[in-house]
């Protein structure tokens, strides 16, 4: 089975955003970091538009497991999506 | 004013305001000066203290709605966290915010 791929969208200025990413380093989990704040232009709004496809509301972090989204930091719900124990 | 001295006062400020909603700074006195900072620093960069978790948006209205203390503007949803979003604030009750989980408003508003 194919492992699923993880996106974590973040705020340079958050601290669930730093606590989302350091679990998913903890556990080896390979993640495409996106600090949105960081981002300009067109590469920001793509950003929106893709977390807003996935019904992101404003809140950070917002995590894509596979197509699941979560948004806030939930090791438990990671775990859950990841078939991995905490 | 620097960054410290605004810390402090931000930090004398939001007691005050968040008190009688029922909320306090979190125990979790690292975060908490985390936050602060982050706050001030968007405050020097925006003019206004913003939540550290929430995006800035191109609507003057919206980014009202996360300007710290934003309790008032999320009130049932943090109710329901017994947090704000950030986790600068827990409810007065709170003696362990690790217990403490985000999830989303519309996870509120399912039941």
């Amino acid at each position: 089975m194919a492992e699923k791929t993880v996106k974590v969208f973040a705020l340079s200025t958050c601290p669930w955003c730093r606590k989302a990413k350091q679990f998913f380093k903890d556990h080896n989990i390979p993640f495409e970091d996106i600090e949105f704040d960081q981002c300009e232009g067109q590469m920001q709004k793509d950003a929106l538009a893709e977390m807003k496809r996935y019904g992101a509301g404003d809140s950070f972090p917002f995590v894509l497991i596979g197509d699941e989204p979560v948004e806030g930091y939930n090791p438990e719900t990671y775990c859950n999506l990841l078939g991995i124990e905490r | 004013m620097n960054a410290a001295s605004r810390k402090k006062a931000l930090r004398y400020f939001f007691e005050k305001v968040v008190d009688p909603l029922g909320y306090k700074f979190s125990p979790d006195t690292e975060l908490v000066e985390f936050c602060l900072e982050q706050e001030v620093s968007l405050e020097k960069k925006y003019g206004i203290p913003y939540c550290p978790c929430k995006r800035i948006t191109d609507s003057r209205s919206e980014n009202m709605k996360i300007v710290c203390p934003c309790i008032p503007f999320h009130k049932e949803h943090f109710d329901a966290m017994k947090r704000c979003w950030c986790g600068l604030f827990v409810h007065k009750d709170v003696t362990d915010p690790d217990t403490l989980m985000q999830f989303p408003e519309s996870a509120v508003k399912k039941g």
